[in-house]
């Protein structure tokens, strides 16, 4: 009597979504996939999920899943193929929040009303289903990522990346995780850039500090996970920037160089470095450059002091009367 | 002490580069050549003076704004910088009512807003000059202000605020600079037409000013711990709390923190107040050994006056002996057992003897003189007196009242020989005295007693006391 009682609660999630869809149980994963609006990450784990699952191993294919929600926090059917396992599996809390995340993250899914079905077994399954949102533990470490990112501090201990750190290591899988990589990604590249522009305003400085800290949250950034080419780049700048004002030339103009083409700015600091290195040929050849382009007296004006130092002081006065040119009518 | 950073540097200052652009530049730059006259000093009218300029710059210690070591309020005036010039005029002539308009446009180096000066006139000639002399015949002032917000009087009036370059009419000026917190600082200049004074001012934290009056004028003066040689002479004091004590020999010491305010001048009057005397200090508080036991005996020795008056008494051998007509002195001893509170006093069971031998005048009966008194004892007891009590350190006046009886014999010697008469009396009595508490045991002193009733004869005591004090033993407590 108690094994018969067993099966038809193993049972019940099919059984409810026969009465929702009147499809054979369970489903197979590869709907998923089928379904053009959310396919399944492209992720090795996938398949061994996929093979647990259709060989009735749910709680192998419960582990695949949420390794590779790990990965793709942010990838809807993944939490369709976890929640499904993890009904099968007995884990109904795992079950609910899988459905509830998918269930966010794609609101119009063709199969909304049956995954809804779902979800409502598998509250039924449980006594003390878990709360909306996320855990406050993870709600609680979210708001430190985002707080300190915001307060641009990235390195150390009390960094935005230890906080994100600490995140990642609470068992929890959701789209939250993937919201605390991209504040830290995000506000990174944003204050980088708004770093570079005050290092080019004239009316305004990028102190040192500023430039090692922001350095310092990128090589952070860089020990957890691969940064992209424009990330390289905005830390590769950034870095460049400080060993200028730290009057480290020659590092300088190693670390800018690869990273200053494409960026007036960083061009214009690269020159900097390499007059300041005393390598007046390459600064020159640098904001000539740049003067072709560039409506900015001070490149004029540094390419004179450049010329003037190799002493071709004919051409320096070329560069300088065009730096001293008053602006068109109408401009200060 | 307050340091006042100021540095005037005349002259030898960068120089101003010139631009005519625009059609009419040509005859713009001739016309305000010709109005700046033969030599112009500090000004890059054309091409060759501003090649011979540019042609000494060397590369300069820092890049500043040129490479964001500093912040400029705009590119062009980091490249003014980097060229060592103090900025820049843009020259443009315009046609006005029949005749023409120049404007020249100042881009100081440090100013961060351009001077318009502008001149008119019926030739290009006079308008260049009217601009020219406008933008010439004033002083540039180079201020560089700590703190940088700090407010300027031009001759009283508010002029500007902030460090840059101003102008002023040439000629004797008085700035005055001021700022929350500091020394207000006024700086007379002077100044011709087109130079240059650049002022570099710190203004030092402001102060307040301290004076005292004291009295008595001896007294010593520490302030924040150090003395205070002249305190009668204003001194600057940083604003805030600060420490003040006066001293002097016979008069209580003075401690006070007092606040001093920016620029306010405080004037004190202090007068110290003399000590409290030690014995009157010591006798406002009773000392505790007048107070440590309750219980008491005392001893006495009596020196009396039994004064003359009526007796009234028959002897034993007939006739009376009617009255005591001379006073007699007597001697005795006396002993009491007392309680005493703070200011309550009882004495009981008094007790005393005195004795007197002094051959005295008497009338007998019927107004008989013959015969005398020989000797008068008296034993008087005093059961219950109550009084008060008022100790000062160790020194107690005291007052006692109550009644008694008395026990009294004559010696009388008539003719008829010698006799004995003896009487019994009541008297209502009080004593007064001060005694000293050696210890909370020991103690002695002095008294006056007073016997009355009835009738004339009452007497009067000189007593010489000892007293021992003590607490009841624990079982009679």
């Amino acid at each position: 009597m108690k094994a018969v009682a067993l099966l038809l609660f193993a049972l019940a999630p099919s059984i409810a979504w026969a009465q929702a869809d009147a499809d054979d149980l369970p489903p197979p994963v590869a709907e998923a996939e089928e379904n053009p609006g959310a396919p399944l990450p492209d992720d090795p784990d996938v398949a061994v999920g996929r093979e647990a699952y259709n060989a009735g191993d749910f709680a192998a294919a419960v582990t695949a899943f949420r390794a590779v929600a790990r990965r793709h926090p942010e990838n809807p059917a993944i939490y369709r193929a976890l929640a499904r396992a993890a009904s099968w599996a007995d884990a109904p809390e795992t079950a609910i929040r899988a459905y509830r995340h998918y269930l966010a993250l794609a609101p119009g899914a063709a199969d909304g009303d049956k995954v809804k079905a779902e979800l409502t077994l598998a509250l039924r399954k449980t006594e003390s289903p878990p709360a909306e949102g996320p855990p406050p533990a993870v709600a609680e470490a979210l708001a430190a990522v985002i707080e300190r990112s915001k307060a641009d501090a990235f390195a150390g201990e009390a960094g935005a990346l230890a906080a994100l750190d600490a995140l990642l290591a609470i068992d929890y899988v959701g789209p939250e995780l993937a919201e605390g990589r991209r504040a830290v990604d995000e506000t990174l590249r944003r204050r980088t850039d708004e770093l570079i522009g005050r290092w080019w305003a004239p009316d305004d400085r990028a102190s040192p500090e500023a430039l090692t800290a922001m350095a310092a949250g990128w090589a952070a950034r860089a020990k957890r996970g691969a940064l992209d080419y424009e990330a390289e780049r905005m830390s590769a700048a950034v870095t460049g920037l400080g060993q200028l004002a730290g009057q480290k030339w020659s590092e300088a103009i190693e670390t800018l160089g690869p990273v200053a083409p494409g960026d007036p700015r960083l061009r214009y600091a690269q020159a900097v470095a390499l007059a300041r290195a005393e390598r007046h040929v390459e600064a020159e050849q640098v904001l000539a450059a740049l003067a072709r382009d560039a409506d900015d007296p001070r490149v004029a004006a540094l390419l004179g002091l450049v010329r003037r130092a190799q002493g071709r002081i004919d051409h320096a006065l070329d560069a300088w009367r065009i730096a001293l040119e008053p602006p068109a009518a109408g401009a200060r | 002490m307050l340091t006042l950073i100021t540095t005037v540097i005349l002259a030898a200052n960068p120089p101003l580069d010139w631009q005519f652009p625009g059609v009419s530049g040509p005859a713009l730059q001739a016309a305000v050549r010709a109005a700046a006259g033969p030599v112009p000093r500090g000004h890059l009218f054309d091409e060759p003076a501003r090649e011979a300029h540019l042609a000494e710059v060397r590369w300069p210690e820092s890049l500043g704004c040129l490479s964001d070591e500093a912040a400029c309020a705009d590119a062009r005036r980091a490249v003014f910088a980097a060229l060592q010039l103090a900025g820049q005029v843009v020259a443009t002539a315009e046609g006005a009512d029949g005749g023409h308009r120049v404007v020249l446009t100042l881009h100081g180096l440090q100013a961060p807003e351009p001077q318009i000066y502008t001149g008119e006139g019926p030739t290009l000639e006079e308008a260049a000059r009217d601009a020219y002399t406008a933008l010439q015949g004033r002083v540039t002032l180079v201020l560089t202000l700590d703190p940088p917000d700090t407010s300027i009087r031009l001759d009283g009036e508010p002029f500007g605020q902030g460090s840059g370059t101003y102008t002023v009419p040439p000629g004797d000026h008085d700035l005055t600079f001021e700022s929350p917190g500091r020394r207000t600082v006024k700086q007379p200049i002077r100044g011709d037409a087109g130079e240059t004074l650049t002022i570099e001012m710190a203004l030092p934290a402001a102060v307040g000013r301290l004076k005292l009056a004291v009295e008595p004028a001896s007294a010593t003066v520490f302030l924040d711990g150090a003395k205070w040689p002249d305190p009668g002479a204003a001194r600057e004091l940083s604003p805030g709390p600060h420490a003040l004590r006066l001293e002097a020999e016979g008069y209580e010491t003075f401690t006070e923190e007092i606040t001093i305010k920016s620029g306010t001048a405080h004037e004190m009057s202090l007068k110290l107040r003399p000590d409290e005397p030690t014995w009157r200090e010591a006798l406002a508080r009773p000392h505790p050994d007048t107070r440590a036991r309750p219980w008491t005996l005392r001893a006495d020795l009596r020196l009396a006056s039994a004064r003359d008056g009526e007796v009234g008494l028959a002897l034993p051998n007939g006739g009376e002996l009617a009255s005591q007509d001379l006073s007699m002195g007597t001697v005795g001893v006396g002993f009491s057992v007392g309680w005493r509170s703070d200011h309550l006093l009882i004495e009981g069971l008094g007790l005393s003897y005195a004795a007197g031998s002094e051959q005295t005048g008497a009338t007998f009966e019927n107004g008989s003189t013959s015969g005398d008194i020989d000797a008068l004892s008296q034993l008087t007891l005093r059961p219950l007196w109550v009084g008060a009590r008022y100790p000062m350190w160790r020194v107690e006046p005291y007052a006692l009242a109550g009644v008694g009886f008395v026990w009294e014999t004559f010696d009388v010697d008539r003719p008829s020989g010698a006799q004995q008469v003896s009487d019994t009396r009541f008297l209502l009595g009080a004593e007064l005295g001060l005694r000293y508490a050696f210890d909370d045991a020991l103690s002695a002193g002095i008294g006056a007693a007073f016997d009355f009733w009835p009738g004339e004869r009452a007497s009067a005591a000189f007593l010489i006391q000892v007293g021992y004090a003590l607490d009841l033993p624990e079982p009679w407590k």
